[in-house]
């Protein structure tokens, strides 16, 4: 509890230092409108990290979110394409999503094979449906299915009360990931699922069962970025959001989250896709490539896990001492 | 400086081994508070202590597993950092560890010499061959290690450390899954090392009778501190007993409450030629008030048994009734359901979540039945307090992490998590394993109340001592099928010993 | 019965190898100019690179480890031994920076594992975009396009009839084979990945082990860029992109196992020529070039499916067989002096 909560307080301070540099690099960076707009950019990064978090407390990891935001953008461009309501083929893009997850989590508990290598070759068979499916719309290869209503586009795109759709959004899914992880059974449940499988076995909890259903919310929630993703660019293409497993994975574990299972915070982690968020956003106001973005992204996650690593280490040290020592005098 | 404690030697020569001031502490708790003693050569250093983990946080420190916070060590002498199991091989100290830790896929042969790093490989796999025969194992070279009993991965542990030739072996627990002969055996080679090779040997054991046997010198730790150190011939067993567990009032009490339990039984529970992985055709039958005990050896099916029942694994045949009604248990949650509860044995793997806190331990099997949908945060905290103070367990609020607490209140949250469950049968194995003798006094209590309200109680235990403290009766089980039946007043030690490792073996452990 | 379980367990290069053969015909009935000696050597050669890669990868998982880098580090190493190349016009140079940049992945990848308290997972899950990323900044996106002549036609030069590639692969076969299965220090890797904990009580240097089975994936990744520059002629910025999927999939096909401390280089080598045996066929049989991907993906899964189902099997009639015996023997007959 106590590292949970240095850990918040470390990432607000964390925030406001990167608002105060790249505040300080470019004024445009503190205006409040382009704060507020510039959420679309990585709403899809963080309406997935949401989810994410469930995943990881469970001790289990998913790669294949990339690939399932192509396919939930080509399936619900596909429908449309084909004459189908565009809000009726966001639903079925949302259930492609959750084939996925099924499909994942069928696979994790059937054979118990580690969940990185499941969603590893899961990742590479959506994205090659991914890219049949574009094939049969005639928009061969990486181009995409153009043209979608504006109402659609909307959604991302627009505003409510003067605040940005993207907003809204991410404040809604926000809420009610923190009610699912924090205050369900469910939530409770997976966590101790996290902590020792064998255990929460022992005790009753239909362990299947969970995991199974986790990974399909991840499924659909890696589905529902790529739809917002889609409506953001009113494109769709089958490698949207084709690189975001890293930093979706960063954020939560930036996020405070033990990437071995037990321990997460769906409002760390929403802190975390904020910081990644805006540090994507300024380094582009300073004009730093995609790449290196993404070579920072990769630095950060490491820095991280190792930066948690030494400071458990240290800390434990610390503490250890400190307990031998009192012993001494008395 | 602080003084140091007494150091006493047996032989005229140095010391081989010295330990001063050692401490070590855990998650802020001290295992080690300051612990000294010393070793001399060529003699076989005894080491018995309550709770095990102040003596196996020891040795792991003396063979370079862990690092103490304060204190020396000194080989021959000389002070020094033992950083690695490495290091320690290369001054000579070698741990032959209770659980193996072998490579299951790799042939004995190699588990034995990988490790290694002489040259000579030819003549290391001669000293190999000889040591088999010395301790006549009954294995082969090529043989996987994955693949064979306990016993002999035990074995091949051994090998590992006489292979060395160190000035110190240590020995944890190494007779805690032989038979007779085999502890035999064990013994007359520990005896031929000594006087050949002056090897020094420390012995871990909770068999208090083998001390008498094999050792030379004897330490005894309570609470993290040595309490005793000397030559054998300062010790009787009342002594060790004492100093080990001097507010224990044994047996007597609890030997009273076991003679109160005649009178008509109520059967709850039956269990009728039930047969599964691990062991057949098992019948018995618990009743209210009753505390049935299962024992027997390692391997003799017990915990298989137990985990049949409860749901984990499907039997292959045979029937289970429930007040009268036949039913079937197709998992845990269904078991819970019916009013069967299990404690596991290894609390870390099966029973507790160290890492979540009380509440949630507590309420972990009960989540289902407590709500609906949103987790109940309030009746959850109510019943994890209740829980609390009626087991009186020790923990400076309810949302401390499990792993916070001490050993044996860790073991009581698991027991109150399942009491939660409002059961009819609890199963409990292995207990008290690795727990201090006061809390363990206070378990065997709550066991009996447990009874005495009406639940019918089953104890796995391979501890016979416990099982004739405890038992109303006892179903002795051997090589997966129940051998005999005993009732007061033949329950004792020695009964136990003969039923559960065969008649035909001849001369038990007495 | 029992027999064909011993069989996949003790022979498993056997059993893959003979689902090699078996592919081969089968396609061979579909398209019989498919059966030619001329297509057995274009497989072989073309699969230099992935053989090297798979045989690297299936030592790190051996160790019970994993390295989804492998893809960008062939990648990196590619490109810029590529620039070099084209900029010193010397060989000796250009297996410098391929090896060299490989060696400096690997070593990368060890270190924060064994080190920095980094798990497998993460650490090459960031080196994979770190080093993807440092590729496309060193190139600004574009692709290099030409590659000069003489490594072109050096690189796949024949020796005994066989170009180049294919030699380099069996080589490093062999000697990796010796190392791993008749030296010490390879032995050492097995133990790691069996048991980590007891390696390290038998006083095994398990973090250096650690480092040098990243060090000797990514110098094979190195190799297989090498000989990426020369087969392709050129280098795409969206070189080794899935690699490290068909290398994992390629290794677990050829019985190495994702917990580590069992499989073999030999079945490393047979499960990537067959993965290059599935690709090519695709190819030949006009297969439309996106649904590689796909397919790929799908084999992985539908292996690992069926290993595990497979294991799951062999331990439950190894239960049986236990219990059997439970069943058959009488327990110690119950004794008077003991009973009441």
């Amino acid at each position: 509890m106590k590292i949970f909560r240095s850990w918040i307080t470390a990432l607000f301070i964390l925030i406001a230092v990167e608002f105060a540099i790249f505040g300080s690099i470019s004024p445009y960076f503190l205006n409040l409108d382009n704060l507020l707009y510039s959420v679309g950019d990585f709403l899809y990064i963080a309406v997935a990290a949401l989810p994410m978090t469930l995943v990881i407390v469970t001790g289990g990891i998913d790669i294949s979110i990339g690939s399932t935001m192509g396919l939930a953008s080509i399936t619900t461009a596909l429908l449309w394409y084909l004459g189908m309501n565009v809000w009726l083929a966001s639903i079925f893009g949302l259930l492609s999503g959750a084939a996925v997850g099924l499909l994942n989590g069928l696979l994790l508990i059937i054979t118990e094979i580690n969940p990185l290598v499941i969603t590893l070759g899961s990742s590479f068979l959506v994205a090659g449906i991914a890219l049949i499916l574009s094939g049969l719309a005639g928009a061969t290869g990486f181009e995409g299915i153009s043209g979608l209503p504006y109402a659609f586009s909307n959604v991302v795109n627009g505003t409510i009360l003067g605040i940005p759709n993207a907003v809204w959004i991410l404040a809604a899914v926000a809420i009610l990931f923190y009610v699912i992880l924090h205050h369900t059974k469910f939530g409770q449940q997976l966590f101790l699922i996290g902590v020792n499988r064998h255990a929460a076995a022992y005790s009753g909890i239909d362990v299947d069962r969970k995991l199974v259903l986790t990974y399909v919310i991840m499924g659909m929630g890696a589905a529902l970025s790529g739809i917002l993703l889609t409506s953001y660019f009113t494109s769709a293409r089958s490698d949207l959001g084709s690189d975001s497993a890293l930093s979706v994975i960063t954020c939560v574990v930036l996020g405070g989250a033990s990437i071995n299972g037990g321990s997460g915070s769906i409002f760390g982690t929403l802190l975390a896709s904020l910081l990644i968020g805006y540090l994507k956003y300024g380094l582009q106001m300073i004009r730093v490539s995609a790449q290196a973005t993404n070579v920072y992204m990769g630095l950060v996650l490491i820095a991280t896990i190792s930066g948690r690593y030494f400071w458990e280490l240290y800390s434990a040290r610390l503490k250890n001492r400190a307990a031998t020592a009192v012993q001494k005098t008395s | 400086m602080q003084p140091i404690g007494e150091v006493i030697c047996v032989r005229e020569s140095q010391p081989i081994v010295e330990l001063l001031d050692v401490r070590k502490a855990f998650g802020g708790v001290p295992v080690l508070s300051g612990v000294s003693f010393s070793i001399s050569k060529g003699s076989v250093h005894g080491l018995i202590g309550g709770n095990g983990a102040g003596k196996s946080t020891l040795m792991k420190i003396m063979s370079g597993v862990y690092q103490p916070d304060g204190g020396i060590i000194r080989v021959e002498g000389r002070e020094v950092t033992l950083r690695s199991p490495l290091a320690a091989h290369q001054r000579g100290i070698y741990l032959v560890p209770q659980d193996p830790t072998l490579f299951p896929d790799m042939t004995i042969e190699e588990n034995v010499l990988l490790g290694l790093r002489e040259a000579n490989r030819r003549e290391l796999r001669q000293k190999f061959l000889e040591l088999i025969k010395a301790l006549r194992c009954e294995f082969e070279p090529h043989e996987l290690a994955g693949e064979v009993s306990l016993a002999k991965q035990q074995q091949i542990e051994l090998i590992r450390g006489l292979i060395r030739e160190p000035k110190v072996i240590i020995l944890d627990e190494p007779t805690s899954a032989l038979t007779a002969k085999e502890a035999q055996a064990l013994f007359a080679n520990i005896r031929k090392l000594k006087a050949e090779k002056n090897i020094s040997f420390v012995y871990i054991t909770h068999r208090l009778g083998e001390l008498f046997e094999i050792v030379d010198e004897l330490t005894v730790l309570k609470d993290a501190k040595v309490v005793a150190n000397g030559p054998i011939s300062d010790f009787t067993l009342q002594r060790v007993l004492e100093l080990m567990v001097p507010d224990v009032k044994l047996t007597s009490q609890n030997g009273v409450q076991q003679q109160q339990r005649s009178g008509q039984l109520k059967p709850i529970f039956e269990v009728r030629d039930l047969s599964g992985h691990g062991f057949s055709d098992v019948n018995f039958t618990v009743s209210a008030g009753e505390v049935l005990t299962i024992t027997g050896v390692v391997g003799a099916g017990r915990t298989e048994l137990a985990e049949t029942i409860f749901g984990v694994r499907k039997p292959s045949k045979g029937q289970l009734i429930l007040d009268g009604r036949e039913i079937q248990i197709k998992n845990p949650r269904a078991a819970i359901n019916y009013g069967l509860a299990y404690v596991p044995e290894n609390r870390h793997l099966h029973g507790g979540f160290l890492d979540s806190n009380l509440v949630a331990n507590v309420c972990s099997s009960v989540m289902e039945r407590l709500s609906a949908f949103l987790n109940a945060s309030r009746k959850q905290k109510d019943l994890c307090r209740k829980t609390m103070s009626d087991l009186q367990i020790k923990a400076k609020s309810e949302d401390q992490l499990l792993r916070q607490l001490s050993g044996g209140n860790q073991q009581k949250v698991v027991l109150g998590k399942w009491l939660a469950t409002e059961p009819k049968v609890i199963f409990l194995d292995e207990p008290t394993r690795g727990i201090d003798a006061n809390t363990r006094e206070e378990i065997y209590l709550n066991i009996r109340r447990l009874s005495n309200a009406g639940i019918g109680m089953v104890v796995i235990s391979s501890d016979f001592e416990e099982v004739s403290i405890l038992s109303d009766r006892v179903l002795v089980m051997r090589k997966g099928r129940v051998v005999s039946e005993l009732t007061p007043p033949n329950i004792n030690p020695k009964a136990l010993t003969y039923a559960a490792f065969g008649y035909a073996e001849g001369e038990a452990i007495a | 019965m029992k027999n064909w379980i011993t069989v996949i367990t003790k022979r498993y290069e056997m059993v893959i190898l003979a689902l090699l053969v078996v592919y081969f015909l089968i396609i061979s009935a579909i398209n019989p100019s498919f059966f030619s000696g001329n297509t057995v050597v274009r497989i072989a050669y073309n699969a230099a690179q992935l053989i090297l890669v798979t045989l690297g990868v299936s030592i790190v998982i051996i160790t019970r480890n994993i390295d989804v880098s492998v893809g960008s580090l062939v990648g990196l190493a590619a490109t810029l031994g590529g620039a070099a190349v084209n900029a010193t016009m010397s060989t000796p140079m250009l297996l410098l920076v391929t090896l060299g940049t490989g060696l400096i992945g690997g070593l990368v990848n060890g270190i924060g594992i064994a080190y920095f308290g980094v798990s497998s997972i993460i650490m090459t899950l960031g080196t994979m975009a770190i080093f993807r990323g440092l590729l496309i900044m060193y190139t600004g996106g574009r692709w290099i396009q030409t590659i000069p002549a003489f490594y072109i036609q050096g690189s796949r030069a024949p020796f005994l009839g066989l170009p180049l590639p294919i030699w380099i692969s069996l080589a490093v076969l062999v000697i990796l084979y010796f190392v791993f299965s008749r030296v010490r220090f390879g032995r050492l890797f097995y133990a790691v990945g069996n048991n980590a904990e007891g390696a390290n009580l038998q006083g095994m240097p398990v973090k250096k082990i650690l480092v040098m089975a990243y060090v000797i994936c990514g110098l094979l990744a190195g190799g297989a860029a090498a000989i990426y520059i020369g087969q392709l002629g050129a280098v795409p910025n969206t070189v080794g992109i899935g690699l490290e999927t068909q290398a994992i999939a390629a290794a677990v096909i050829g019985g190495v196992s994702l917990a580590g401390g069992k499989g073999t280089v030999i079945g490393a080598f047979i499960g990537a020529l067959l993965m290059q045996t599935v690709n090519y066929s695709l190819v030949f049989l006009k297969v439309p070039g996106y649904w590689n991907d796909a397919i790929s993906g799908f084999m992985l899964l539908a292996i690992i499916v069926f290993s595990a189902l497979f294991s799951k099997y062999v331990q439950r009639q190894k239960e049986s067989a236990v219990d059997a015996e439970v069943a058959v023997s009488a327990g110690a007959p119950v004794r008077e002096g003991v009973q009441k």
